[in-house]
């Protein structure tokens, strides 16, 4: 009872409008009083939990998101990846889903990419006949990749609060990452045949050596993801190194190569990155306090027994377990709800045989759903808001791709598990 | 009332934006001589990870001050889509930042539950023998800090419901 109303409490709290941590700290307060929590146990697993090492990552890849939307290498990557894809009669849109992986394989989150890639292409792609909301959002769903393409947040949180291996969930969402490219590809060529201009008015042809020369500008920033992903499978360093590798990369390649980083966008960026951090930290701090209190209180146990004694079949608790992170997505951001419903929903997963590495690729496309999903819609918002358009026209367009793209690939992924586990287990984790 | 905020807006521009900053490179620059010692020289740098540990905390809890400061925790605001009257809306941010500051009020508590205990316990790391303190020090600080911000929340919110000022 006590773990509902704490629940109930953080979902209110947020529908009218209390900042998700002071949320999370209500759900604290409501379950320490509930079942009668020594305050000294709040702080102290609080502070032990978020005092990591493995969740050190978290921060340093945030830095390096930052470090590279400063430093030019996000433009870069762009203009390459619109050298390949941008040619085509809806190629801006599949440049903007690509690029939008491509920077998901170098910051890890959702926001960097909206900001970046936003800012760059909206107007290029008004100009060739994209309505802003459609623009926008593409940009809302395709900038979730960055939750599924490694190095992602989400997965070295879910690996943190479930302790799985984070260089195994990083593998599990590469399959449903890629499908989703794809797919998100296909549905805008489908749907921006409506307005988007034949190729050939559209943009100049592009040339095998102008696709090279971009190629050879984005090649510092293309680095970054073999560095990160190497340096992690290769042994050669834990992911919370690798992140440090890339903080330490992106600073002389914006400042020596690209030349954009200035010392005033060099600090600019890192107090940006920090205080992202500390929003995330400490909704952190006090989502394992809950998590802690879940586990003591055996609400995970109890809630396994109320869904396999309400559910007998396997298929319908998974998609329960699909609708209930899509819900709780589309009122909590994407760190919230991985840390509050992965050990909750584990223990469930475990006993009707779901690999915990499956479960973190089930998660990550649910997540992708509801951050898409009003009325929260945090990405969504973000990308309405780097576009310029009204919240209301982007909800229908929005809906669209999560039909006919982000629920698929969040089905795919739910009831076929090699296409999470194939990676990890070829590489033996 | 502002221009005291003026001022503290002031002290935490010119003292935790240079400490963000340091604490920012500090770390991810110890972590890369680690491994640069450990793989190219083969001498792996001992406390690498407690150095590390002791900083990051302070990392984080000055990280959410600025957010505090800025105003920018998340938070969802899709209440002025769905809401029309100005009016209602000033209520419920001045309700919300109500609930807010007794949070906030609630985290200082706990935070200084645990410097208490720590002071108290005097706890050391293994291999520099520092102090836990060090760090544990950093939640009550800042939780205090971010409840003087979110007290100023409190009063602007009040102030435009008040004046009935778009909000």
């Amino acid at each position: 009872m006590g773990a509902l109303l704490a629940i109930l409490a953080v979902i209110v709290l947020m529908i009218i409008g209390v900042p998700v941590v002071f949320a999370f700290a209500a759900m604290t307060l409501v379950l320490t009083i509930s079942y009668g929590i020594d305050v000294s146990l709040v702080m102290t697993t609080g502070f032990w939990s978020i005092n990591s090492i493995i969740l050190l990552a978290l921060p340093l890849f945030i830095m390096t998101g930052y470090l590279m939307q400063a430093g030019g290498m996000a433009a870069r990557l762009i203009a390459f990846v619109e050298t390949l894809v941008g040619n085509s009669r809806s190629g801006l849109g599949s440049s903007m889903v690509v690029a939008c992986g491509v920077f998901g394989a170098i910051s890890g989150t959702a926001s960097a990419a909206v900001a970046s890639i936003g800012t760059i292409m909206t107007e290029p792609m008004e100009r060739h006949g994209y309505p802003r909301q459609y623009t926008a959002s593409l940009l809302g769903v395709s900038s979730l990749l960055g939750l599924l393409i490694p190095p992602s947040i989400t997965m070295i949180l879910y690996a943190v609060v479930t302790r799985q291996s984070v260089a195994a969930c990083f593998l599990a969402t590469i399959g449903p990452g890629l499908l989703l490219i794809i797919v998100l590809c296909v549905a805008n060529a489908i749907r921006s045949r409506r307005f988007s201009a034949p190729a050939d008015q559209q943009q100049q042809k592009r040339s095998v050596a102008l696709s090279a020369k971009a190629a050879w500008h984005a090649l510092p920033a293309l680095l970054v993801p073999f560095i990160i992903l190497g340096g992690i499978y290769g042994g050669v360093f834990t992911p919370t190194e690798a992140a440090a590798v890339a903080v330490v990369y992106a600073i002389p390649v914006g400042m020596f190569v690209y030349r954009e980083l200035t010392l005033k966008r060099l600090a600019d960026s890192l107090v940006a990155a920090a205080t992202t951090t500390g929003v995330i930290m400490v909704i952190l701090m006090f989502s394992f306090v809950a998590s802690r209190v879940f586990t003591i209180e055996q609400i995970p146990q109890q809630l396994t027994e109320v869904l396999l004694s309400t559910f007998e079949s396997k298929l319908l608790i998974l998609l329960m377990v699909n609708l209930f992170l899509i819900v709780l997505g589309m009122i909590m951001d994407d760190v919230s709800v991985v840390a509050i419903a992965s050990p909750l929903l584990l223990p469930v997963m475990v006993n009707i045989g779901v690999d915990p590495i499956h479960f973190a690729a089930i998660v990550g496309t649910s997540v992708v759903i509801g951050c898409n999903s009003p009325p929260m819609a945090p990405i969504l918002f973000l990308s309405c808001r780097v576009c310029d358009v009204n919240v209301a026209g982007v909800v229908q367009p929005a809906l669209w791709f999560i039909l006919v793209a982000a629920l698929p690939v969040m089905l795919i992924t739910t009831f076929w598990p090699p296409l999470a586990l194939f990676l990890p287990q070829a590489l033996g984790y | 009332m502002d221009s005291w905020y003026f001022a503290l807006d002031g002290l935490v521009d010119r003292v935790i934006r240079p400490v963000l900053i340091v604490l920012s490179v500090f770390i991810a620059g110890l972590i890369v001589t680690g491994i640069i010692t450990r793989s190219l020289l083969g001498e792996p740098l001992f406390g690498v990870e407690e150095v590390v540990l002791l900083s990051v905390m302070w990392l984080y809890m000055l990280g959410a001050v600025m957010a505090a400061k800025e105003r920018s925790h998340l938070r969802a605001d899709f209440l002025p889509i769905i809401i029309k009257s100005k009016s209602v809306l000033a209520a419920l941010q001045l309700l919300a930042s109500i609930i807010s500051l007794l949070m906030a009020a609630a985290f200082v508590v706990w935070s200084f539950d645990l410097f208490q205990w720590s002071v108290s316990r005097q706890q050391s790391t293994p291999v520099f023998a520092v102090p836990w303190a060090v760090s544990q020090t950093a939640p009550f600080v800042c939780s205090v800090l971010m409840m003087v911000y979110v007290f100023r929340d409190v009063l602007r919110d009040a102030r435009l419901l008040a004046t009935g000022a778009r909000v």
